[in-house]
């Protein structure tokens, strides 16, 4: 489908905040009082509030008609999006009233450990609620799959804790070496998890026949008028070009440097720029998965309307316009 | 009672008088007008109602087939569940899957999740648009009976398109499926569509005299 910017935005950093409030209380438990004392963990939980709050923010350009946000609790009980309004409002809710114990009125440790966990779980519930939106498309062939859920909390998971290391290391200036070493072994568990889920989105492609678009699988027809609108589909977003093997590849390129990168950086930091510069490659890298999730993904009714249905014949002969 | 609109394959000549008339209609009436913003600048505008064309076959044995595809009116609609504020839904007196213009906040998820690709985004009202099985026409007591179908249905040349309701074992649309083995664009999505095609039957190939050698001699 059409990759949008609100989309990538509003998941990218709903995913970036749940990695920051997860370490957060994570090291609550581990770092215990003195860590619950320090400046770090209201560094972490502003960040992570203009994180979600940011991701908030995009999710409103995505709707082109504001006016009816009102009635989008509707249907709590089917859609999905209704139940990912009302767990990320939690969420983000959870986050400020974070900022306020950690950073305005500090409350004692155990009350402000509490807290931070219970906003990480509210992060992991909306991060998700945010991919069964996804997974649970029957037509969107390559995201109805079990990758789906562990492959988008994943990556969400990982560059914010990512965020949530470089912001440690600014604000303690202490090389925080348990936690990058902790983040390697995650990406690396990630890029297997992207692995398989790219195969899962070839398989996708490899699905969509020609002979189905007329009702008789197995027989091979080519498409010769998709009485539709010329590419991108300007009224049919679900359905895009279908990505070359060539841009494929020149997306993949840039994640799989921007994971690389990261790991490289959070195996010899020590310094706070260092880190910085890490916090911005694993930004590039959530942009460049969302980009190719969104961009690479089949929709079933693209034997209808693209050319990039799986079969022997020659390309479609309509007319470029 | 579940209204729908049954194509014949073996009629349909792909003249896209359906598609014409859907348009025609739509952007005249009052309600559900399909946009068409710039149509002499730029074509590329939205259709309730497209012909597909597709081509099958080498020579001789070539042939063309044409799908006119519009909403389907599912009987487990998946673009019902996945609207977050109630605008898409479906009738229950008559099957007819809606969408209300008000409620709609133009999310798009609607369009993803149908598998037929026949919903629409148009981009200067903000809300998502697709065929309503002229609605309007087919409820409108003022019109004689033989009007009160939908524009596609009545304009078609060749009396591919038949509408009716398809719960009634006795009506034409219902017949029509099961005596001539009516079937659903990919089933194996679980939407259950509503709408249905009559498979085209198969044409002897014309063999000349020439080729005719060729082929049993290349048999056995």
């Amino acid at each position: 489908m059409r990759p949008t910017g609100p989309l990538i935005l509003m998941t990218g950093l709903q995913g970036l905040a749940g990695g920051v409030f997860f370490v957060l209380a994570a090291l609550g438990w581990v770092a215990g009082v003195p860590f619950l004392h320090s400046a770090a963990p209201g560094f972490l939980a502003l960040v992570g509030l203009l994180l979600v709050g940011g991701g908030g923010l995009a999710s409103t350009f995505h709707m082109h008609r504001r006016a009816a946000a009102k009635f989008i609790l509707r249907r709590l009980k089917s859609s999905w999006l209704s139940r990912e309004v009302a767990t990320t409002a939690p969420f983000g809710v959870a986050a400020a009233l974070s900022v306020l114990v950690s950073v305005v009125h500090p409350v004692a440790p155990g009350v402000e450990r509490g807290l931070f966990t219970a906003t990480a779980l509210l992060g992991l519930l909306a991060m998700w609620v945010t991919a069964m939106i996804y997974a649970t498309i029957p037509a969107m062939l390559s995201w109805r799959t079990p990758m789906t859920v562990p492959a988008m909390m994943g990556t969400g998971l990982v560059a914010g804790g990512v965020w949530a290391w470089a912001l440690l290391v600014v604000a303690t200036r202490a090389s925080e070496t348990g936690l990058a070493v902790a983040l390697v072994w995650a990406l690396l568990v990630l890029a297997v998890l992207k692995g398989v889920q790219w195969r899962v989105f070839r398989r996708a492609r490899v699905r969509v026949e020609s002979g189905q678009a007329m009702g008789m699988p197995g027989r091979l027809y080519r498409l010769a008028d998709s009485g539709t609108s010329r590419t991108p589909y300007r009224t049919q977003p679900q359905v895009w070009r279908p990505l070359t093997d060539e841009e494929r590849q020149r997306a993949r390129g840039p994640l799989v440097l921007a994971g690389v990168l990261t790991a490289v950086l959070l195996m010899v930091s020590a310094s706070s720029p260092v880190a910085l510069l890490g916090a911005v490659t694993a930004a590039a890298g959530v942009y460049y998965e969302r980009w190719l999730f969104f961009a690479d993904a089949t929709h079933s009714s693209s034997i209808w309307l693209t050319s990039g249905a799986a079969s022997p014949w020659e390309p479609t002969r309509t007319p470029a316009p | 009672m579940q209204l729908t609109i049954i194509t014949d394959l073996n009629k349909c000549v792909g003249c896209k008088s359906c598609q014409v008339s859907c348009k025609e209609h739509n952007t005249g009436g009052s309600f559900g007008p399909v946009p068409d913003q710039d149509p002499y600048a730029d074509p590329d505008g939205m259709w309730w109602n497209r012909i597909v064309g597709m081509e099958g076959g080498e020579y001789p044995d070539a042939d063309v087939l044409y799908l006119p595809k519009a909403c389907m009116h599912c009987y487990d609609a998946p673009c019902v569940p996945v609207c977050p504020t109630g605008a898409s839904f479906k009738r229950e007196d008559n099957g007819v899957v809606l969408v209300d213009y008000e409620s709609c906040i133009g999310c798009q998820l609607c369009m993803w999740a149908c598998p037929y690709g026949v919903r629409e985004f148009d981009e200067h009202h903000g809300v998502v648009k697709k065929c309503t099985l002229c609605i309007d026409r087919i409820e409108d007591e003022t019109l004689a009976p033989e009007d009160r179908q939908p524009a596609c249905v009545q304009s078609c040349p060749t009396h591919a398109r038949t509408y009716g309701d398809l719960d009634d074992p006795d009506s034409k649309v219902a017949r029509l499926v099961a005596e001539q083995r009516g079937f659903q664009l990919l089933p194996e999505l679980g939407a259950n569509p509503a709408v249905h095609y009559l498979p085209r039957r198969p044409v002897a190939s014309a063999v000349d005299d020439d080729k005719l050698d060729t082929l049993l001699t290349g048999s056995y």
